[in-house]
């Protein structure tokens, strides 16, 4: 793009891109067609002439299809003294060309063979092609890996949460520390029986009853996990008082007393439960929470199966405080 | 072979066959598991049986498979920015069959890593074109022919093309397309603005 301005400031000739994109008139000069916006200096021959070779910033005032709102197209410009006085202004598009050829639909016609600016269109839509291309293989590793992380802290025979996502949870609420919760220990009583007489499925189809009764006896903020062969382990959110949390395992064991069927054979089965309290600690520290609800487990097995025991933290050493279910 | 490539091929099999039908080739061709990633690299020999294997499952001879998939790439809505990006290379049909000696460096331009055929052009005969490619792998002639027939619709320009000789020399397949331009304004060239991309 180039403008010829003959010495006395009059506009002589446009390139034909430059014409496009704002057409010339009849005896126009230099102040009629253009505004130097950086460095700002009026639009003379004299002020042209001392800035021969410098990089220029120009609108031009008579561009067409400028919206209501829109800023002009600003060009890039160099001025070159001619011989016989007059200047020659060398323009072309900044770093970013594209909103200007949306606006007066420029085609590849309208540059001339060796202007780059065309390559470089290239490469920014090539750039584009290939930003998109990774932002979708972006988004596919995402999902893959939100299963992933799914799966790892998932029990895939009951589809409760594992070992895993227990001691994330527990970790979670450690670092809290303000909220009250309950935490429960659960293993089944002669489940074993079951694997060895009437083979695995039959195990398989008592854990999965099991995770349905355990699950049933949850809100939507604990959480209940099967922790290893037929233990589980459940989190009861904002709560402060133990008698619910002895009600609730009162519920669960008597649930689990209630004979399963597996293809026309009975399966029966109990549970043992060892039950904490977060606010039974000033500090609460998942390790010491989870081994005194498992040595009060413990002490329920110990002391006849069948039955929650509750941990009595104030005594770390001594032996949980045995208390048989109600009838 | 580069991803992009490979994918091509799935695609434009999905898109034309449905996705059973490249499930099955897949199986034939002894292909892993999972679709192809435009921006990963796979083992070439691969493609090759996917190819072969698309052959024998449609029944035809894979030449034409490959013309179906240059002029497929150039004329697919959805793949529509891949007539942008050849269009940029020249104003006319022309102009575009002369700066084929650039498409290789142009293609690694826009993707380092990415390995387009080497093209060499010569004008033997006034509008008597003769386009000598050079490869790694067999089938880029065929390829460029019908990359070629959809660009020329695309310029409005009336051309004959077809696929010549195709010979080995050591690891570079040499396949040889001839293009006749009989008009080159033969009917209005499809719009092609600049700055098309936001």
């Amino acid at each position: 793009m180039m403008l010829l301005l003959e010495p006395d400031g009059r506009v002589s000739h446009s390139g034909a891109t430059l014409a496009r994109i704002a057409p010339l008139r009849q005896k126009d000069r230099i102040a009629d067609v253009l505004r130097f916006v950086s460095p700002a200096f009026s639009a003379d021959m004299d002020a042209l002439r001392a800035r021969a070779g410098g990089r220029l910033k120009v609108e031009l005032l008579r561009e067409t299809q400028v919206g209501p709102g829109e800023r002009p197209t600003r060009l890039r410009c160099m001025a070159i003294p001619l011989v016989n006085g007059g200047v020659l202004l060398i323009l072309s598009f900044s770093a970013e060309p594209g909103e200007a050829l949306r606006r007066h639909r420029l085609t590849a016609q309208d540059f001339s063979e060796t202007d780059p600016t065309v390559d470089l269109l290239f490469l920014k839509e090539a750039h584009n092609v290939v930003l998109t291309e990774f932002q979708r293989l972006s988004d596919r590793l995402e999902t893959a890996r939100q299963a992933a992380e799914e799966e790892a802290v998932t029990d895939k025979l009951t589809g409760l949460s594992n070992r895993r996502a227990m001691d994330i949870h527990l970790a979670r609420l450690a670092e809290r520390q303000e909220q009250s919760f309950g935490l429960m220990h659960l293993d089944l009583d002669f489940f074993k029986s079951i694997n060895d007489t009437m083979g695995h499925a039959a195990g398989d189809h008592v854990l999965q009853h099991v995770a349905r009764i355990l699950r049933a006896q949850v809100r939507r903020d604990d959480m209940v996990a099967r922790t290893g062969g037929d233990e589980f382990m459940l989190v009861f959110a904002d709560c402060e008082e133990v008698e619910i949390m002895r009600r609730i395992a009162t519920r669960i064991i008597g649930r689990l007393e209630t004979p399963i069927d597996w293809q026309g054979h009975t399966c029966r089965i109990s549970g043992s439960i060892g039950i904490t309290m977060s606010n039974f600690y000033d500090e609460i520290e998942t390790t010491r929470l989870v081994s005194d609800a498992d040595r009060a487990l413990y002490e329920s097995k110990r002391s006849g199966r069948s039955r929650l025991s509750i941990a009595d933290p104030d005594f770390a050493g001594r032996r949980a405080s045995d208390v048989p279910p109600p009838a | 072979m580069h991803g992009l490539i490979c994918k091509t091929l799935e695609e434009f099999v999905i898109a034309q066959h449905g996705s059973r039908v490249w499930a099955g080739i897949r199986r034939n061709a002894d292909a892993p598991h999972g679709r192809f990633e435009a921006l990963r690299t796979y083992d070439a020999d691969l493609m090759i049986r996917l190819i072969d294997a698309t052959g024998a499952r449609l029944n035809r001879p894979v030449t034409a498979i490959l013309e179906d998939i240059g002029h497929w790439i150039c004329t697919h809505p959805p793949l529509e920015h891949v007539r942008r990006l050849i269009r940029f290379s020249g104003r006319t049909f022309v102009d575009l069959l002369y700066s084929l000696d650039e498409l290789h460096d142009r293609g690694r331009m826009a993707l380092p890593g990415m390995d387009l055929p080497h093209f060499e052009i010569a004008e033997p005969k006034a509008n008597a074109f003769h386009v000598t490619s050079r490869w790694s792998f067999p089938g880029a002639g065929a390829v460029l022919a019908g990359s070629l027939r959809a660009m020329a619709d695309d310029y409005g320009t009336l051309a004959l093309i077809d696929t010549g000789r195709a010979r080995r020399i050591g690891d570079v397949w040499i396949d040889e397309v001839t293009v006749q331009v009989i008009e080159q304004a033969y009917q209005a060239p499809r719009e092609f603005t600049l700055g098309g991309v936001t």
